[in-house]
């Protein structure tokens, strides 16, 4: 009998059994789970994750590398990021603490993707705007003026919400004046006149009567606005002029500002008092 | 042709891929519409920008997989030597796939343009615009991914390379901003930079603009956001057309 032919219908008979591991790869297990935990203790348990309150922001080329050609949806994502900084894995950090610096480069990087959107002056205005520290304080108010002038016609309101925290956080009477002179930039027949009214009761709350007077006047010239409006501008006119202690905070005012602003000043004053 | 057609529709609901993807896909939107609501201001634009970008990915996600390892299941089972012993030419079986391919997409397109339109987007037109682009996109992507996968002998090879290729198209608007300078990068190194353009203008002429479909600028400013406008149609139209003349080219080569 040929015996590779014995052998062979001697492996079909016999049942294949499970191969026994080797001892030393028992060995070798039990040696590198020694060394797991040894590498655990020593160096990885002391590792943590960078936690920045405001992290680097990217470029703007990084940016819109990310975005993968869907700005929008990038712009929305990072938004809710940013929405969250300092927050986030069971933190709550002071707004004293935040990198205002890095935040307002945040804040610009966001506007490249998606400038049409108001969610980061909203945040940066209404979130960040919060803080007490005048350097803060000043960041904020130059990033919104400055998204504001990219498109004045439709960002006013960020313009006007700079004055305010100018006016009334820093204190700060002559940054909030030029802050509404950057209205100018638009025409005015696109600023509601709420806003257009800003630069006025400004003059008038640090007694500068006759200037507010005068920017009032001007107003009501326009053959737009609606008689109920001109009322109105009457009406503050006349209160003005009769509160004789702001004339006095005027005059005792130093280096106050020219009376009328420079797109009023071709305007003739008209018929109100 | 209605037999290849019948025939990647039937393997399709046989591999639950109506059941599957549909289902993530309305998990995805729940999520991103919830997600995007946590938005300070803007929800609705924020829950309508990331539903829009999520599910477009996984659109393609899914139709570039389910072709990949369609096809390679066709030469390892050797159906595709049974569908082409009947009389039927090479080009035709190529159009008639990529047509069922592209229906299913078609198909799969319709979920999350039903749940932006529940989410109401700032604009409708937009939303039609972004619907007839994203059509059009999963067209192109079938087509590539069909192209790809037989050229290349391994499904996941072939997943990889039509991804690839996928995100370099959506990039090469991106590309071409940074060689051309637009971001300072390119002038600032000369000669390497110039290179660099020329290098990225002939790379160009061979990758699809992706960038130009499915913007969510549309959802929430309308039509005339965004880039490119209508230009879309133009690149999805050449670009189909050169995908499956190449596959057919291939497949003629091919010995069964």
């Amino acid at each position: 009998m040929n015996p590779s032919s014995l052998a062979s219908s001697e492996a079909a008979q016999t049942p294949r059994t499970a191969v026994r591991p080797r001892a030393w790869l028992g060995a070798a297990i039990v040696l590198l789970l020694a060394a797991q935990a040894l590498l655990w203790q020593g160096q990885l348990v002391h590792l943590r994750p960078r936690l920045d309150v405001v992290p680097p922001p990217p470029s703007a080329w990084a940016m819109k590398a990310q975005a993968l050609g869907d700005e929008a949806f990038l712009h929305r994502w990072r938004v809710l990021e940013l929405q969250v900084f300092g927050d986030s894995g069971g933190r709550a950090t002071p707004l004293r603490q935040f990198d205002y610096a890095r935040l307002t480069e945040w804040f610009r990087a966001l506007d490249g993707l998606d400038p049409r959107s108001d969610v980061v002056p909203t945040i940066a205005a209404y979130i960040f705007g919060q803080t007490r520290e005048p350097a803060q304080q000043r960041l904020i108010i130059d990033y919104l003026r400055e998204h504001a002038r990219n498109d004045m016609g439709r960002k006013f309101r960020w313009t006007a919400h700079a004055a305010l925290l100018a006016r009334h956080r820093a204190g700060d009477v002559e940054l909030a004046l030029a802050t509404l002179d950057d209205l100018s930039l638009a025409p005015a027949s696109s600023l509601p006149g709420w806003v257009r009214l800003m630069p006025a009761f400004l003059r008038a709350q640090v007694g500068e009567r006759e200037a507010a007077i005068d920017l009032m006047r001007v107003m009501a010239q326009d053959p737009q606005l609606a008689e109920t409006e001109r009322a109105y501008l009457a009406w503050q006119i006349e209160r003005l002029q009769k509160a004789p202690e702001a004339k006095d905070a005027e005059d005792a005012r130093p280096n106050a500002r020219p009376s009328t602003p420079p797109n009023a000043r071709t305007a003739a004053a008209g018929a109100l008092p | 042709m209605s037999a290849t057609f019948r025939y990647v529709w039937l393997t399709a609901i046989r591999d639950r891929l109506f059941l599957v993807l549909p289902l993530l896909l309305l998990a995805l939107l729940a999520a991103t519409a919830v997600l995007g609501r946590a938005s300070l201001v803007e929800g609705e634009a924020a829950s309508v920008a990331l539903a829009a970008g999520a599910t477009r990915l996984l659109v393609v996600l899914g139709l570039v997989i389910f072709v990949c390892f369609h096809v390679q299941r066709l030469f390892d089972s050797r159906e595709i030597e049974a569908m082409l012993a009947r009389p039927v030419r090479r080009g035709v079986f190529v159009l008639s796939y990529w047509l069922a391919g592209g229906s299913l997409g078609a198909a799969l397109v319709l979920v999350p343009v039903a749940g932006l339109a529940l989410l109401q987007p700032p604009s409708m037109v937009g939303l039609g615009w972004w619907t007839a682009s994203l059509l059009l996109e999963a067209f192109l992507v079938v087509a590539l991914a069909l192209t790809v996968s037989l050229a290349v002998g391994s499904a996941v090879t072939a997943v990889l390379a039509t991804l690839a290729v996928y995100l370099l198209g959506r990039e090469i608007g991106f590309l071409l901003a940074i060689t051309g300078g637009e971001f300072g990068l390119a002038q600032e190194q000369g000669r390497l930079g110039l290179g660099l353009d020329v290098l990225m203008q002939a790379l160009a002429v061979v990758v699809p603009r992706l960038d130009l479909f499915a913007q969510s600028e549309w959802l929430l400013y309308g039509p005339h956001a965004g880039v490119g406008g209508w230009w879309f149609v133009p690149q999805a139209a050449v670009y189909v057309a050169l995908l499956l003349a190449v596959a057919t080219f291939d497949l003629r080569r091919r010995e069964f």
